[in-house]
């Protein structure tokens, strides 16, 4: 068992500095960062051999995913990126670089088929203006063979159901276009909502939203629990005072409905970066860079454990007895304890340990 | 004069308990709020209101005068709602009023294309305020009425007895005087925006601290000037003059489209003016002589084609003006004193005053 004990001693050297898990399995720390030369990094560290892997990119990565045993990460390039970068961890120094189709971009996020050939990505069909998943096969260079609709404008993550048939996918619903990077087109028609895709043929199972008081929340961020529910953390793009909650839950039984976060909305500025859950699919962590605030929640109770002080937090990666998160101030932190000293420059939105 | 002094006292201990480091920022939010923002929403509601009666008195006389003078109200509308333009957050943000106003970017034409259904079907639910307040909020706004009254057959059709795209036209600017009066009103209540700003609180939902206040309006400005950088001259310039698209110009078609601007970069300046840079910045003293200097050149700039026009104003010679050399080097020399603005904004005062924003608080992903 990884405790802080045996992380904090191991960080602390440089800040990815890989913990001596003498016996447990390979595992890399993962996330996109910005040095403060503004810059753009993958930025890694090998934990078997305690180097560094620094690799810039063209512009600031996003979300990472891993194929599921494999070596292989894949960090792709922030909305409205191009980019993808495949990564086989144990060589680092001969990175895949995926581009996105002319007349597609990436919307940040992606994850693996479960036997870890298949690499599915949220795009922007942006001449549609509709969401799709580009499938890559990692068996042919990651050639883009195929895509699939998400049934909603602005597919942020998705991830693999544990039944490893099924994906779920967080339709932010807001409009962009690349004429106008990062401009919202259609606040006050914007929709969110949940899809989930059945993984044999890209078929439509199921699609959920929040009740109508919810039209302005974007649903971008999602985990599964333990229990089969499917955790979705929102950024209201109403005023931060309407009284909308920005954590949500779509329960096993098909309904989706908002969380009360017991305050943690409000003191997020309704506006979450990013959602895990622990590894043993039992506690859910947000945080919320604006409010400066981490929280750890029980899957099955919904209740609210702890929260976090934390400035401009928002990467999160489970570990055993807990979760890493990153912020935007170079630096590493275990539930609320830092570790190790800053880099200098900001952790990106997302972070991963991977397993391997 | 003993109790003077411990009021000044008790005023001082007061402002330094609440920012134990650096100078008191709220002055500088107020004076911002008092000097610039209530003054703009009240001459952009005077404006809406005066377009308003200009439409109405269109309508009933049916006649090339009142034609003109229904395109006359229009230019100050346009100018004062560029000066309102980057108060985006508060009153603004509320029921879509931004969207409803002033729905761009655009790129897919959606707003021409319901303007143009909505005519050639002479759709009665936007002819009356009540309707069309129902229908999408790309028929509600300023690009809608310039289309209506600038657009193609607006000659013909606005000078008929009758007519239904005055009617539209009416509808909208009743509309649009509606939103003003209710944006200008919050603006002047003691409560709402004005207390959330200047009453930061560590458990408020929007303001929390001096300085999220003051970044607030740093975050306004900067956000407006990118965005006339950016996605208004960059994305019509485009690379060089045989890619240039004037068309991508917001009010390119009444041949408003460099005075909207100008509008932007005065009230820009006024706001930064107001926050009296020497005050919170004494050992940067000659900063605001620099971005006022940058002001200037940039609305020199726009200045130097947009005299060039003809009265009235035409969207044809506005266009010919940005496609031929001279306009278009001067609206790309405009883009560098905007942009070094911009980089003054980030750089020097929000970094010096301790307003930068977290890196993964910035715009959502």
């Amino acid at each position: 068992m990884i405790t802080r004990r045996r992380i904090l001693p191991l960080l602390a050297s440089a800040c990815l500095t890989r913990p001596a898990m003498a016996t447990e399995e390979r595992r890399s720390l993962i996330s996109a960062f910005t040095d403060a030369q503004g810059a753009h990094w993958l930025k890694g560290r090998n934990m078997e051999g305690g180097r560094e892997i620094e690799i810039p990119l063209p512009g600031r990565g996003h979300g990472i995913c891993d194929d599921r045993g494999g070596r292989r990460v894949v960090l792709f390039a922030r909305r409205p990126g191009r980019f993808a970068l495949v990564l086989d961890l144990d060589h680092p120094s001969a990175p895949h670089w995926i581009h996105a189709r002319p007349d597609r971009h990436f919307y940040g996020h992606g994850c693996f088929s479960p036997d870890g050939r298949l690499l599915y990505a949220t795009e922007n069909d942006f001449d549609a203006a509709r969401g799709v998943i580009g499938i890559y096969d990692g068996t042919q260079d990651f050639a883009r063979v195929g895509e699939w609709v998400t049934g909603g404008i602005g597919p942020h993550e998705l991830v693999l159901m544990p039944d490893g048939k099924t994906l779920a996918v967080a339709n932010g619903g807001i409009e962009t276009h690349p004429d106008y990077p990062r401009q919202k087109l259609n606040l006050p028609t914007m929709r969110s909502s949940l899809s989930l895709i059945r993984l044999h043929d890209g078929s439509l199972l199921h699609q959920a939203q929040l009740p109508d008081t919810y039209q302005q929340t974007s649903l971008r961020h999602l985990c599964a629990a333990g229990d089969g529910s499917i955790w979705l953390a929102g950024q209201h793009q109403g005023p931060a005072t309407d009284p909308v909650e920005v954590l949500a839950r779509f329960s096993p039984n098909g309904t989706l409905r908002p969380v009360d976060s017991a305050g943690v909305s409000a003191a997020s500025k309704r506006y979450l970066g990013s959602i895990q859950a622990g590894l043993d699919g039992r506690i859910i962590a947000v945080t919320g860079p604006r409010g400066g605030i981490a929280a750890i929640y029980d899957a099955a109770t919904q209740a609210l454990l702890r929260t976090y002080r934390i400035k401009d937090v928002c990467g999160i990666a489970p570990i055993e007895d807990g979760f890493l998160f990153s912020d935007g101030l170079g630096r590493l932190w275990q539930d609320g304890q830092r570790i190790g000293a800053p880099q200098d420059g900001a952790w990106d939105n997302h972070l991963a340990l991977i397993s391997g | 004069m003993r109790l003077l002094l411990i009021l000044c006292a008790c005023l001082t201990l007061a402002s330094w308990t609440a920012r134990a480091e650096g100078p008191d920022l709220l002055p500088a939010v107020k004076r911002t709020i008092e000097e610039v923002i209530r003054p703009a929403f009240r001459e952009f509601e005077a404006a809406a209101a005066a377009n308003a009666d200009a439409l109405t008195t269109l309508c009933a006389a049916a006649e090339e005068p009142a034609l003109q003078a229904a395109r006359d109200a229009f230019a100050p509308l346009v100018v004062r709602f560029s000066r309102i333009e980057p108060f985006r957050f508060g009153p603004l943000q509320r029921e879509d009023r931004m969207e409803r106003l002033f729905f761009w970017p655009d790129p897919r034409g959606r707003g021409l294309k319901q303007v143009q259904k909505a005519l050639a079907t002479a759709d009665a639910t936007a002819a009356t305020l009540a309707t069309l307040q129902q229908k999408s909020v790309a028929l509600q706004g300023l690009p809608a009425l310039e289309f209506l009254l600038f657009g193609t057959n607006s000659d013909r059709d606005l000078t008929r007895p009758d007519s239904f795209r005055c009617q539209f036209a009416r509808a909208i600017a009743q509309g649009i005087a509606e939103i003003a009066t209710q944006a200008t009103r919050e603006w002047e209540q003691p409560d709402g925006i004005t207390a959330a700003l200047l009453s930061p609180s560590p458990d408020a939902a929007l303001y929390r601290t001096q300085a999220d206040s003051l970044q607030e309006l740093v975050k306004a400005i900067r956000q407006s000037l990118q965005a006339l950088s950016d996605l208004k001259l960059a994305a019509a310039l485009r690379d060089d003059l045989s890619k240039v698209k004037p068309k991508r110009l917001p009010f390119w078609r009444s041949g408003l489209a460099l005075q909207a601007m100008t509008g932007t970069l005065s009230v820009s300046a006024e706001v930064i003016q107001s926050w009296r840079l020497p005050t919170l910045m004494a050992r940067n003293g000659a900063l605001a002589g620099q971005i006022d200097f940058e002001f200037d050149h940039a609305v020199a700039a726009l200045n130097r084609v947009d005299t060039r026009l003809p009265y009235p104003r035409t969207g044809e010679a506005l266009i010919a003006l940005v496609s031929a050399q001279e306009g278009y080097s001067n609206l790309s020399y405009a883009r560098f004193p905007v942009n070094s603005v911009i980089a003054l904004l980030s750089e020097e005062i929000a970094e010096s005053l301790g307003l930068t924003i977290g890196f993964n608080a910035l715009d959502g992903d």
